[in-house]
């Protein structure tokens, strides 16, 4: 053979074999397709004046076209087999749960559930996306008030979603997060033995999981069993779960496990156990960071046993051992100052929260600080002392509404003006501001929780049924809180409203 | 010659070497090494379509040791990748084309006609010599390309972190200057080698400032494009991916070009101050 001919086949040896894998260039085309739609959804996202019609049409369209592309009829059968079949059914389902985003986005959550259903049924051999697309659709269905089908969505997800990724071999921590989401909240509809079953049933999936040798991040699941167990009131396994996830954690985080145990040995009022573990914890690490929540834990567990003179010495301890708490002032402060007042020494626990105003006045502490010495006043018929402190309370909360921009703080400060406003006694405008935070802030507990307030005040005031009845029926539909849905239905039905 | 008149001389070199730039019959080795990197650049960014992906695959795999070939992992790291296999191509391909080049250099530089043939057939004749000399450079350069990566585990100031590549890149310059006149020993002496390598402190005394003029000056040219590559992830992220693939062209286009300058200054150097001919060379 002539040397050129010999040259020519072998250049064209690679071509000629061609026996790559075309799944792996169907990968790399649904890869590209959807990294240009996400890019284009991220600059429509940021502009300035928010995404324009033809702008939601034109993404819309970038999702469909990478759905038909790759259609998940083709691609969910072949992803059990893992390898780039997966990867492609991946990113099919991943376009899929972006068009119910951009539904959501627009404010079309009914569209949204409906795709995200889509969604689940669909891509059904990939435990992710199903995953993904049912948390999406509890919170969509949240949002528009569907609370029963919420829950049927949550509890899919935990009755059916594996704990371990078999092909990655992770834990699936999201569905940790969400059986605790899911007893809370069948807890707080009134369904308590089915959370408590739901949460026997978790107990029972972690822990057999914990006894398998593989089973990755044990730390975080032993965590999780201990939240499981702390929440069915098994006190001592609790700990144990606790314990278990301080022997499966790095070295490096000992100190903050071995704290994480005195602080969830409070929670559970084993006090006992609160100090072996602070102890522990102090000796551990004596920076202020582990040390100082140890001795904070200790305060709280001898206030529990009822060692008022010994939670007092925890406190000084805290103050005489660092010049700066940092973080933990204004929790010390304030739990010294509650401390104080109930041993019946007003003035020193006036002084540390009048001390806590001055030198963090925007944390909530400060705030329940101030509204602490306004109730001081009226719970001893002082009632025009509290009058004048409650005007400066109110002035002080006015301005740092109006000066300071933080979401948090203000919804703090507006809590707390609301309450004084009540606790003086002045009760519309106590009300407007309970209302005023809910519309501000809505979806949050606490300021449902003060816009059911808000009904309740309404109720004794002249004129104040209708808007009471407004405020219950706009809480029996939206608000997110289960314990508040169901008063304002049982206010509703007590009232002997019928119509929603 | 005193210091001064070496570094005029090597700035002399380089710019008669840039004279020639225009002239296409001198670029028949440079051409044909571009096209080999751009063959290998083109495999890279389409190393996942199946005509490529059952050599590429095996292949990348072996030397990332992990999945690389996805959208846009593939591009982020193309221009690292591509560079890897410069050092390689640079010193097999590389070592041939200088030397055809160099001789195509002599010939126009003596005022002969270039006769492309024969310089292909004299550095093929004498690849392994020209392989054994150009060892030491990309030995070196292979060192400095993967010691980012080689360091990233092992505890060091940040400073000393910092400043070791660049420590390490400029002891490369420093090197290539050093042995600049191997390819033209081998190819006009027709030393073999180790011939070769012994020639080379001869040539120190009177070629060593004039090299590293050249060599310094050429690698400025390569500095603002292979800058650009080491942010090659920012691009892929912030821009359109498939501008690695440019980049990569470019740097790779760039390379081709400094060796030009290179091996033409280099032989002209050596054909000026060096040769112990009598004839004048230009």
């Amino acid at each position: 053979m002539r040397p050129g001919i010999a040259w020519l086949v072998v250049s064209l040896l690679p071509f000629l074999a061609g026996c790559g894998d075309p799944d792996l260039w169907a990968r790399w085309r649904a890869e590209r397709t959807l990294w240009d739609a996400h890019r284009r959804a991220d600059r429509v996202l940021l502009r300035p004046d928010g995404p324009r019609p033809q702008d939601w049409a034109m993404l819309e369209r970038r999702f469909h076209k990478a759905l038909d592309e790759f259609p998940a009829s083709r691609w969910v059968p072949l992803a059990p087999g893992g390898g780039p079949a997966r990867d492609i059914a991946a990113a099919s389902g991943d376009a899929a749960l972006v068009l119910g985003e951009l539904a959501a986005r627009q404010g079309h959550d009914d569209i949204a559930v409906t795709r995200w259903r889509q969604v689940a049924a669909d891509y059904f051999t990939l435990p992710d996306v199903v995953l993904e697309a049912r948390l999406s659709e509890a919170d969509a269905l949240a949002r528009l008030g569907r609370h029963a089908e919420k829950l049927v969505a949550l509890r899919a997800v935990v009755d059916s979603t594996p704990l371990v990724d078999a092909q990655s071999h992770r834990l699936r921590t999201r569905m940790l997060t969400t059986t605790r989401w899911l007893a809370r909240e069948l807890q707080e509809s009134g369904r308590s033995q089915e959370a408590a079953t739901m949460l026997h049933s978790a107990e029972e999936r972690f822990t057999a999981a914990l006894g398998l040798p593989g089973t990755p991040d044990r730390s975080a699941l032993a965590s999780a069993l201990s939240d499981v167990r702390g929440a069915l009131g098994d006190v001592p396994g609790s700990l144990a779960a606790l314990r278990l996830a301080l022997r499966a954690a790095p070295a490096s985080q000992a100190p903050t496990r071995v704290l994480s145990l005195a602080e969830q040995a409070l929670a559970l009022g084993a006090s006992d156990s609160v100090f072996a573990y602070a102890r522990w914890a102090a000796t551990l690490d004596r920076s202020r960071n582990v040390a100082g929540p140890a001795l904070l834990a200790m305060a709280a567990a001898f206030e529990q046993q009822g060692r008022s003179d010994s939670a007092l010495a925890s406190y000084d301890a805290l103050f005489a051992r660092w010049e700066s708490l940092g973080p933990l002032e204004a929790e010390a402060r304030y739990r010294r100052g509650i401390l104080l007042e109930h041993l019946g020494r007003w003035e020193l626990a006036r002084g540390e929260f009048r001390t806590l105003a001055a030198a963090l006045p925007t944390d909530p502490r400060a705030f329940q600080g101030l509204r602490r010495i306004v109730q001081h006043s009226i719970d001893l018929g002082q009632f025009d002392l509290a009058q004048v402190e409650g005007d400066a309370t109110i002035a002080n909360l006015r301005h740092l509404i109006v000066t300071n921009r933080d979401p948090l703080v203000q919804r703090e400060a507006r809590v707390v003006h609301a309450e004084v406003l009540l606790a003086l006694g002045r009760g519309a405008m106590a009300e407007s501001s309970f209302v005023d935070l809910w519309r501000r802030f809505p979806g949050d507990s606490t300021t449902e929780a003060g816009a059911l307030r808000a009904a309740r005040i309404a109720e004794h005031l002249p004129g104040g049924a209708d808007r009471a009845r407004q405020l219950y029926l706009e809480l029996r539909r939206a608000a997110r809180n289960a314990t508040v849905r169901h008063a304002a239905d049982a206010a509703l039905t007590g009232r002997g409203a019928t119509q929603h | 010659m005193n210091v001064f008149e070496q570094v005029a001389l090597g700035w002399q070199c380089l710019w008669h070497a840039r004279h020639e730039l225009p002239r296409a019959e001198l670029w028949g080795p440079w051409v044909a090494m571009l096209v080999v990197q751009s063959v290998v650049i083109g495999a890279l960014a389409f190393a996942a379509h199946p005509a490529l992906s059952w050599w590429m695959v095996p292949l990348l795999r072996a030397v990332t040791h992990e999945d690389v070939v996805r959208f846009p992992e593939l591009l982020r790291r193309l221009p690292g990748l591509a560079a890897q296999v410069a050092v390689v191509l640079g010193w097999v391909l590389g070592s041939l084309t200088a030397g055809a080049a160099t001789r195509q250099f002599a010939d126009r530089f003596a005022g002969a006609g270039v006769r492309s043939g024969v310089a292909w057939r004299e550095a093929l004749s004498r690849w392994p010599s020209l392989l054994l000399v150009a060892l030491p450079v990309a030995l070196v350069g292979w060192i400095v390309r993967a010691l980012p990566g080689a360091i990233a585990g092992v505890r060091m100031s940040s400073i000393s972190r910092r400043l070791l590549p660049e420590l390490l890149s400029g002891a490369e310059l420093v090197l290539v200057a050093s042995l600049l006149y191997t390819t033209a020993l081998v190819m006009i002496e027709r030393c073999g080698a180790f011939a070769a390598l012994r020639e080379v402190p001869r040539t120190w005394a009177r070629g060593f400032v004039p090299a590293l003029v050249v060599v310094l000056l050429v690698s400025l040219l390569r500095m603002p494009i292979n800058r650009l590559a080491l942010s090659s992830a920012l691009i892929v992220d912030r821009g359109v991916p498939e501008l690695a693939v440019a980049l990569a062209l470019v740097q790779a286009a760039v390379g081709v070009l400094a060796g030009f300058l290179l091996t033409g200054s280099a032989t002209l150097l050596y054909l000026s101050a060096l040769t112990t001919r009598e004839e004048d060379s230009w």
